[in-house]
């Protein structure tokens, strides 16, 4: 199947600002959906709250538009009910690491095959651009009647020392390596973290188009593979060395393939999920409750 | 035949297995059980004990004064030997004797006042085996038995396991002296350690000499044991023995649960224990015909929030918690709600508010329940008052969630999770996944024009939803003419819902239909009010109990018809408002002014309603009750 | 007649529609002038501003927009901060 990204739209007008980096996002993620042939059923954006988390209600796939932080608990339960369909997050910095940000850690125990995009601006726009959990400290962007006493969180050493076994980081408004690396989490099969830095045009007079370029740079001659344990500590120091470097680097940090994904661990356990998911099985027998025989199932209870 | 017992003893110190063994044998023998669980929210060393009721008749409450007192320590024996009657029995380890009673470091420091002030004013001396002289002037026999010395000489156990033992052995002399065959303990202590061979021998060679000792030190000392179980009660068909955790549990394996999610809670997590152990269901050859999955979620927001991500994806999901997780679930409930996503919270109140008391029985959640989250939707608030009735509506609650598309709440309590009881074996329901999409045309998940419109799982169309006010398709609207018909499609159900319930399922009488007086209750004190009623009516009373079931959607209606017939109307509950009262007065604009309350942690007895109703009758309106340990 | 829709650095007015900023002098100007000196022919960017669909969009997916009004940008008062309402 494909088709030109075009197609990937539900005529919903995009009610964000003019310029706002969420159009490279909504740009790239339709080229990757295009490119990797996704069955429109079958793939599912679950999204949090804020600009960000209005996404889904653009692109045409299934789209669940949750709660504010929570977009990670539904999509961890939609993925483990169904392992056929293909889920994706979207939300912000505020969400997914400010009040989302226990179920983000969460989910790095459990490496489910879910990519998580973190739309970094470094502010909460839709309630008038209050500072964000990646604010930097000292920063004083428009709307705010002081600096900011805070200091920021890296979302990429969240991710690794939460045990994410894909991590990335690109820019809004490059649409060919934000489509790569959506493509190459999308495909991940396991937990992953895309940081995806965007202006916030309206509200963030810090992080421009202009710092942004001044500020970051693109990853070459690095390979985010890891084969063994040896080579993920090496991997891993090097990726704080980077993180702690003056400009931030972008592309793909880090794919880690060992790790077991939640569905096989599930499995490993379960044994009738591997061919039997929740979502497969049946409950009723055309409205009678299945044959469940009480005494070979329940049998301790009887006396 | 009516016996009532109390075993006690240190948490972790076998007082748990103690009570096992006493409900399975009793029910072996064929009786009917009713066995409250009471514990501090402590893992070793705190008081703890089960009160034990074992009728020929069905039960579902416990009673006071008890016949029977088995203590594992001296402050069992300080804390309930107010309890039991008079020509009742306690039966204690000797070597406790000369424990002092004012001095134990465990019992809280209010307890131990009120124990002091009572010593000194029965003129009771300080130990052990002065409280016991005292009781027997009472008329209490108290039979101090050297268990330790029996288990190492007769049973011929060593130092550790004399420890251990102690708790069968206590146990074995309450049942054989109430007459249980030594047979029957014997096969109860199989079951119970089916899997630990070893220690089903060790415990039955404790049983058959602690049996045999107990008769001659009776015999001795011309004491007659009252061996009021005489029979074998069994009949026809083969009965199930359960706490309501389990209860539920086994309720929504046969309705259907796919998807568990839980964090852990006091007294909710019990149940995702017992669907993890049977997560295989198996038909008549033994074959796998489904597996339900628990997650453990890192906190009940994520919990609920799983719950609702598998119903999107059309699996039957559920997740249980109790108050302080339902605080933090009611944002996931909103959603639900607005969503139109059938999702069934088994909630099981305890004693609020915050931690409260995380281990102790309350029904202070009733409004919290019909009303909590922000904004108006529909939802179903099914409260359970009996552990077979818990069963069944965990199968009830997950058809009305899909055939209805909304949350479900299935309103239970401490009462009901932990107490074990006998019940009949469910019969196997009917499952009702709710109007379907066919795939003719444009999926519209909000369809218009029904209050419930077909719907699609995840995977089979595409299709939005957002917590947002949305269109038909499920995109954000804000537009005042679709938020109308929105509102009113999601508050339209609750009328559907009561016109299509059945009665049963609303509001139950219990007793005679030409009553004069009506108690009306909910939840595990049902059990009380429905127990009290022989007793009540044998004083010349015509009074009847009213269930009521269905809290939201409230069936004001009958209620109401129930209500008009009545003379004097008494509304028992746990909590202190009187919540369920409150909650007549909102919806059928009647004040119920006689209100027997209980807040202590403890459930409403038997006893306690028989008495309430004979205050009541002689002008008292509002009775706060404080029996229980 | 050569005119500032079809110049390169005219931005229109996100809210009002008759005006726009040359961003060649940063001027704001009502109605559409004719073409001046610092005229250049419309060579769109990577990203460009829909006056119809009041959107941004990427270049690519032009084909989405034949028959509209393109711009290179948008114009939008840097202090709109101070009388927005936004919420969510």
């Amino acid at each position: 199947m494909s088709e030109t990204s075009t197609d990937w739209n539900t005529g919903v007008w995009p009610d964000w600002c003019p310029g706002c980096g969420n159009f490279g996002i909504f740009t790239a993620l339709k080229g990757a959906l295009s490119e990797l042939g996704i069955d429109r059923k079958k793939f599912v954006i679950v999204s949090g709250i804020g600009c960000s988390g209005k996404i889904p209600h653009f692109v045409n796939v299934s789209g669940v538009h949750t709660l504010h932080g929570r977009a990670i608990p539904f999509a961890t339960g939609i993925k483990t009910a169904n392992p056929e369909l293909k889920v994706i997050v979207h939300g912000g910095d505020g969400d997914l690491l400010g009040i989302g940000m226990g179920h983000l850690v969460a989910m790095g125990r459990r490496n489910p095959d879910i990519l998580v995009v973190v739309h970094n601006n470094g502010v909460y726009g839709l309630t008038k651009g209050q500072a964000s959990p990646t604010l930097q400290l000292g920063n004083k962007t428009k709307s705010l009647a002081f600096p900011n006493i805070n200091s920021a969180i890296n979302p990429i050493l969240i991710g690794m020392a939460s045990g994410y076994t894909f991590l990335a980081r690109s820019y809004a408004y490059n649409i060919e390596h934000l489509k790569g690396c959506l493509k190459q989490g999308i495909s991940h099969n396991g937990a992953g973290i895309l940081e995806v830095i965007q202006p916030c045009p309206t509200w963030n007079n810090i992080v421009t188009m202009d710092w942004i370029e001044k500020n970051t740079y693109y990853l070459e001659n690095w390979d985010p593979n890891v084969k063994d344990d040896e080579e993920a500590l090496e991997k891993a120091n090097a990726i704080v060395a980077l993180e702690h470097g003056k400009k931030k680097p972008l592309g793909i940090l880090l794919e880690d393939g060992r790790k077991e994904p939640f569905g096989k661990r599930i499995a490993s356990v379960y044994k009738y999920y591997a061919t039997n998911t929740p979502a497969m099985q049946r409950v009723d027998d055309r409205g009678a409750a299945l044959p469940v025989d009480l005494e070979k199932t329940f049998e301790r209870f009887f006396v | 035949m009516d016996l009532n017992f109390i075993v006690g003893g240190p948490q972790g110190g076998g007082v748990e297995t103690a009570g096992l063994l006493a409900v399975r044998a009793l029910s072996m023998q064929g009786l009917e059980v009713f066995a409250d669980r009471e514990y501090h929210s402590n893992i070793k060393g705190k008081h703890s004990y089960s009160h034990i009721r074992a009728s020929d008749r069905p039960v579902g409450s416990i009673k006071y004064p008890v016949d029977f007192l088995g203590a594992l320590d001296a402050e069992t024996m300080a804390t309930h030997f107010h309890e039991v009657r008079k020509g009742g029995i306690v039966v204690h380890d000797a070597a406790i004797k000369k424990r002092v009673l004012t001095k134990i470091p465990s019992m809280d420091v209010r307890r131990a006042e009120r124990l002091r002030e009572s010593l000194k004013a029965n003129g009771i001396g300080n130990s052990v085996g002065e409280l016991d002289d005292w009781l027997e002037r009472q008329g209490i026999t108290v039979m101090a038995v050297p268990f330790g010395e029996i288990i190492s000489e007769r049973a011929g156990l060593s130092p550790p396991m004399i420890e251990r033992a102690m708790n069968t052995a206590l146990t074995s002399a309450l049942l054989l002296s109430a007459g249980v065959p030594i047979n029957t303990l014997v096969a109860a202590i199989n079951v119970l350690f089916r899997d630990k061979r070893e220690a089903a021998q060790l415990n039955a060679a404790v049983a058959k000499s602690v049996g045999e000792e107990f008769e001659r030190i009776a015999v001795a000392r011309e004491i007659r044991l009252p061996r009021i179980i005489n029979t074998n009660y069994k009949k026809e068909g083969r009965k199930m023995l359960v706490a309501g955790n389990d209860a539920v549990a086994i309720g929504k394996l046969l309705g259907g649960l796919r998807l568990q999610t839980y964090y852990p809670i006091t007294p909710a997590a019990d149940e995702s224990f017992t669907i993890e152990q049977h997560s295989e269901l198996r038909n008549g050859l033994g074959e796998t015909i489904g597996s339900p999955l628990v997650i453990q979620a890192e906190d009940e927001i994520a919990a609920i929030c799983m719950a609702i991500g598998g119903a999107l994806a059309g699996v039957r999901a559920a997740t249980c918690t109790s108050g302080p997780g339902f605080s933090l679930m009611v944002e996931g409930i909103g959603w639900a709600g607005n969503n139109e996503v059938p999702v069934v919270v088994t909630y099981y109140q305890r004693g609020g508010p915050s931690t409260g008391l995380p281990t102790r029985h309350s029904q202070s959640d009733l409004l919290f329940s019909i009303s909590s989250g922000h904004g108006e939707f529909a939802r179903i608030v099914l409260a359970s008052g009996s552990h077979f009735e818990a069963l069944n509506d965990a199968i009830k609650c997950m058809n009305f969630a899909e055939r209805y598309q909304l949350p479900v709440i299935h309103l239970l309590d401490k009462g009901i999770a932990n107490c074990m009881t006998t019940i009949a074996p469910p019969f196997l329901n009917e499952i009702d996944r709710g109007d379907r999409f066919r795939g003719d045309g444009i999926y519209k998940r909000f369809l218009r024009g029904e209050a419930v419109s077909p719907r699609a799982y995840l995977g089979e169309e595409v299709m939005w939803y957002t917590g947002d006010e949305h269109d038909e398709i499920g995109h954000i609207s804000e537009d005042p003419f679709v938020r109308r018909e929105m509102y009113e499609k999601r508050m339209e159900k609750r009328e559907k819902i009561l016109s299509e319930t059945k009665e049963e399922d609303k509001a139950v009488l219990i007793g005679e239909p030409d009553y004069k007086d009506l108690i009306i209750t909910w939840g595990i004190t049902t059990g009380a009010a429905a127990d009290a009623l022989t007793e009540l009516n044998s004083f010349g009373h015509r009074v009847s109990v009213l269930q009521v079931r269905m809290m939201e959607p409230f069936p004001n209606e009958l209620v109401e018809s129930y209500l008009s017939e009545a003379e004097e109307v008494i509304c028992a509950e746990a909590n202190y408002l009187g919540q369920l009262a409150e909650l007549i007065e909102w919806n059928c604009g009647i004040r119920l002014e006689k209100r027997v309350l209980k807040y202590t942690g403890r459930m409403i007895t038997q006893d306690e309603i028989v008495s309430s109703f004979n205050r009541v009758k002689n002008g008292e309106r509002r009775i706060t009750l404080g029996g229980g340990e | 007649m050569r005119c500032c829709r079809d110049c390169r650095w005219w931005k229109p007015d996100y809210f009002v529609d008759w005006m726009g900023e040359c961003a060649k002098d940063l001027g704001i100007h009502g109605e559409l002038k004719a073409a001046c000196d610092k005229f250049e022919e419309k060579e769109v960017g990577e990203f460009c501003w829909c006056r119809d669909c009041r959107i941004t969009f990427h270049i690519t997916e032009k084909n989405r927009h034949a028959g509209h009004e393109l711009y290179c940008g948008v114009r939008v008062d840097s202090d709109a901060h101070e009388y927005t309402c936004a919420g969510d």
